[in-house]
């Protein structure tokens, strides 16, 4: 008994021993990756046990460990694939192991394809721009295409407002609200009165302008598309309301767990404005417009969300406008517009994700030019889902669907008296389009894509490849390049005529290098792109389906540059934009080939932002130049001979930022042409010489030389904004 | 009585070895805990979170490797300079942290925690981010805080975010100071629950309590 007792005390003393003194076998190796370089600070270690260590700066460990026989040794790395290895623990002699790390695929250090396209977000890493530089932009007034237009490949039309990109006329860009088309994005407008967009930058958490060569999952445009992905969840419940110099504003936004519903509701009017700064304008009425909108966002599950937004808004204006034969015409606008986007996507597994929506958006204008009256109703429809899947780790699928039902209705009367002349179509446009990106590597990736329409009006099908590469050349370079085939129906005003044409097309060729370092941007673009079946038409008889026919034709070609500096000026940021555009046409009533009256050769944009925080304050200045446009004198040889003078503009805005009992604050003050440029953005004729057979002009140019604006942005709601 | 003395063994030696790799437990976190506050350089960090991390995948049920692997990797991203790699030790912090919040879903301090990843995220474009990740960052000490109200890393935490929010948002030096108060009370009377617990926050609150004078 004795005898055991002393062996168990024996025993149990030796336990504690027995662990100790448990003989350690070292092991040794390297991490390297797949180009045989280094994996620095690697996890390497014995599965389900403490032992391991980290690599050291050559790749390469060494430790210790307990564990004898067949074990299992992992290596894992930030970016890499993580590996494992068996390897056999023996008495005798250590073990060796070696590690050769895949680069993981990753969103964050991949290659993105940049080739057309300029990005703006708040979380992505390619972002170029913020939301809020788009809202900031001096000269842009919160307007997002007044701040595209400071982007390279651009055109600045001083008296449309709209996008005119690469050598392209402004209907051949298209808005897309989270994936869905928008048919009329800007204001209702009459001729030389710039337009602006319906939408307020506020709405969106990112914006990807591109000026060529994007995804088959955009048509209908033959040279750029405006992606805008509207907000998620608004973080918290506020109440806002603005007063401006031309209107009053008001906000409310309800924030539940999973849902928030949000209201806008605003009225604005020019007409004190007009009353107090001189106008070029002889306004009958200054414009006036009211609106409100209705926004929605639910989380349906973790991964699902539902939005719907819906907005209606009503405009007036009226204007006694000059001729240049000396006489004033009395033009009207009355505008109503009604617009609705809901969208759902979900993940439906891992691998499968769904996008589906539908927009609706309803316009109706009537202008009255002295005795006619013109009646213009346009209602589109437009559903669309689509997939994405991941069918393998670096092969991305993306296909979808999409219907487009367009109904155009125009009346037209002399006068009162006068017989109404209806014109009109219905068109059913069905899209189908499939693309897939490859990751050949995380420096290399390809996508490839076909999309396939077929319009009921036009009896006619169509078939665009798109393809795209990227390569990256070190850790903050790369090089993409972008191919693609384009199709548009003619427009409404040409279609309502004569619906036996067919689409214009484009083919885009483009090269890209950027290079993002330090909060430092440049990019470099080259691009050639061919217009084919243009719409044309004889102006002597406009209303004979006879005289349309796609016989027009193009070309743009040209060079656009892009730098940013966030980081050389303390609180300042800056960027430049420089295009050169070699531009020729022959489409509408052209009678020949010639350099488009919207297209100038040097496009210049320097935009400029401060941040002062002792002051709490943001100045901005925005300076854009532009060389001189053609236009066409009658009284000279030849079409669109002429060059208006170049265009010079200074902009400049102040927001300071402050609280009133304790109520986020921001007064808002902007200015356009401070310095007084004289803008000509064209001349118009009369139709007829003189006795003497001249023919007599007038100057287009902006509705006012300057124009002011003030506005007080209040937020109750106490919002919360880490510095 | 042998075969009664077999068992009485078996189960000393069963006892003891577990209270010998229970103790390896406690050392080994504990060493890896020196690491993590002596470390200066982001490769330093690394070590310590690599170790972390090992203990995680061995200790399957235990969230406080996964704890100190998401603070490691939060203090990693600080002293990155790359904006989207500092985005990515963050997404490494927050897989820990999911894991964690797995085990033990009512631990008031991985919502501490979730809430400090948050506010990391502010640091790689302020501008940008400020509003969205501070608003969450909130709500996860709000969480916090009913989850155990005595959490004084709750206060310290929600001081931090006042203070660095703009006077004109309602945030600033003054708006922080009851909060720092706060967290001062709770940090007096604060017993970790063992000596690997969390147990950090009070040296930074009286340093910034410091400067008010």
């Amino acid at each position: 008994m004795k005898k055991i007792s002393t062996s168990i005390t024996i025993f149990f003393c030796l336990v504690p021993l027995l662990v100790l003194a448990q003989k350690q076998y070292t092991i040794t190796g390297q991490v390297l990756d797949t180009k045989g370089q280094p994996v620095i600070g690697a996890n390497v270690f014995i599965k389900d046990s403490y032992d391991g260590t980290s690599s050291g700066t050559d790749g390469s460990f060494t430790f210790t460990t307990a564990a004898t026989g067949a074990q299992t040794v992992a290596a894992s790395s930030l970016g890499y694939e993580s590996q494992e290895q068996s390897i056999n623990i023996s008495a005798t002699g250590e073990a060796k192991v070696y590690f050769k790390l895949k680069e993981k695929l990753s969103q964050l250090t991949a290659v993105t394809i940049t080739a057309g396209a300029f990005e703006a977000g708040d979380e992505k890493r390619s972002t170029i721009l913020s939301s809020l530089d788009i809202a900031t932009t001096a000269g842009a007034t919160a307007d997002i295409y007044g701040a595209i237009n400071t982007l390279p490949g651009a055109q600045r039309v001083g008296e449309e407002g709209k996008l005119f990109v690469r050598g392209g006329d402004s209907y051949e860009t298209k808005t897309f609200i989270d994936g869905l088309l928008v048919q009329k994005p800007y204001n209702s407008s009459v001729p030389d009165l710039p337009a602006r967009g319906r939408f307020s930058p506020f709405m969106f958490s990112g914006t990807t302008f591109s000026s060529g060569g994007y995804s088959a999952e955009y048509g209908q445009a033959l040279s750029s598309a405006l992606l805008l992905k509207t907000n998620g969840l608004p973080e918290k419940t506020e109440t806002g309301i603005s007063i401006m110099s031309v209107g009053v504003g008001a906000s409310h936004t309800q924030r539940w767990e999973n849902t928030s519903l949000a209201l806008t509701a605003d009225y604005s009017n020019m007409a004190p404005y007009v009353g107090l700064v001189k106008q070029n304008i002889d306004w009958k009425r200054a414009p006036e417009s009211k609106g409100g909108s209705i926004v929605l966002r639910h989380k349906t599950s973790e991964t699902g969300m539902l939005k719907a937004y819906s907005s209606y808004a009503g405009s007036r204006l009226a204007l006694s406008q000059a001729t240049p034969e000396g006489t004033a015409n009395a033009v009207a606008l009355d505008n109503r517009n009604f617009f609705s986007n809901i969208t759902y996507q979900d993940l439906l597994t891992e691998k499968w994700t769904l996008h589906t929506g539908i927009s609706y958006m309803h316009n109706a204008d009537d202008i009255k030019v002295d005795e006619q009256n013109i009646a213009e109703q346009d209602n589109t429809v437009q559903a669309k889902a689509t997939l994405e899947h991941q069918l393998a780790d670096p092969l991305w699928l993306k296909f979808g669907s999409e219907l487009t039902l367009r109904r155009y209705e125009q009346q037209y009367q002399q006068n009162a008296n006068a017989q109404s002349i209806t014109s009109d179509f219905d068109e059913t446009l069905t899209a189908t389009f499939a693309e897939a990106d490859w990751y050949l590597s995380n420096n290399l990736v390809a996508r490839a894509g076909v999309r396939a329409e077929y319009s009921a009006l036009l009896e006619k099908a169509n078939i665009a490849p798109r393809l795209s590469l990227a390569y990256k050349t070190d850790e903050h370079g790369q090089i993409s390049a972008a191919f693609g085939q384009f199709y548009q129906l003619p427009e409404a005003q040409f279609l309502k005529i004569n619906d036996e044409l067919t689409y214009e097309n484009a083919t885009h060729y483009i090269l890209n290098y950027q290079r993002q370092q330090d909060k430092r941007t440049f990019r470099a673009e080259v691009y050639y792109k061919k217009y084919n079946h243009l719409t044309k038409y004889n102006p002597e008889l406009p209303r004979l389906p006879v005289s349309y026919s796609n016989s027009g034709s193009g070309y743009a070609q040209g060079i656009d540059l892009f730098w940013r500096d966030r980081k050389s000026i303390k609180n300042g940021d800056y960027w430049i934009s420089y295009s050169l555009l070699d531009t020729r046409r022959n489409y509408r009533d052209y009678p020949q080939q010639a350099i488009p009256a919207f297209a100038s050769k040097h496009n210049l944009a320097l935009v400029y932002k401060h941040f002062v925080p002792d002051m709490k304050t943001q100045f901005g200045a925005t300076y854009s130049f532009a060389s001189g446009r053609p236009y066409n004198d009658p009284n000279q040889d030849g079409f669109n001979q002429s060059r208006t003078p170049n265009y010079n503009d200074l902009s400049l805005n102040v927001s300071y930022l402050t609280n009133i009992r304790g109520n986020f604050t921001v007064l808002y003050l902007s200015a356009t042409n401070l310095l007084g440029s004289n803008q000509v953005f064209g001349y118009r004729y009369t139709s007829n010489p003189d006795e003497t057979g001249t023919y007599n002009s007038m100057q287009v140019g902006p509705p006012a030389k300057r124009f002011l604006f003030a506005g007080l942005f209040i937020n109750f709601g106490g919002q919360s904004i880490h510095h | 009585m042998k075969k009664h003395i077999l068992f009485f063994a078996a189960v000393i030696l069963f006892v003891s070895s577990s209270f010998a790799q229970n103790n390896n437990y406690e050392t080994t976190m504990a060493k890896n805990l020196e690491l993590m506050r002596s470390g200066k350089t982001a490769e330093e960090l690394q070590q310590a979170a690599n170790g972390f991390e090992r203990i995680a995948t061995a200790e399957q049920k235990e969230w406080l490797p996964l704890y100190y692997a998401t603070l490691t990797y939060i203090n990693i991203s600080a002293k990155e300079k790359d904006e989207s790699k500092k985005d990515q030790y963050l997404d490494k912090g927050q897989e820990h942290l999911n894991k964690a919040l797995k085990l033990v879903p009512k631990e008031s301090e991985l919502h501490v925690l979730q809430g400090y990843v948050h506010l990391a995220r502010i640091n790689v474009s302020p501008i940008a981010r400020g509003m969205k990740y501070s608003g969450m960052a909130t709500k996860a000490f709000e969480k916090a805080k009913t989850l155990n109200p005595e959490n004084p890393r709750v206060y310290f935490m929600l001081a931090n975010t006042k203070y660095n929010t703009p006077k004109m948002f309602g945030g600033g030096p003054e708006a922080a100071k009851p909060y720092l108060d706060q967290a001062k009370e709770k940090f007096d009377v604060f017993k970790p629950a063992s000596a690997i617990a969390p147990n950090w926050g009070k040296s930074q609150t009286e340093a910034m309590l410091a400067n008010y004078n």
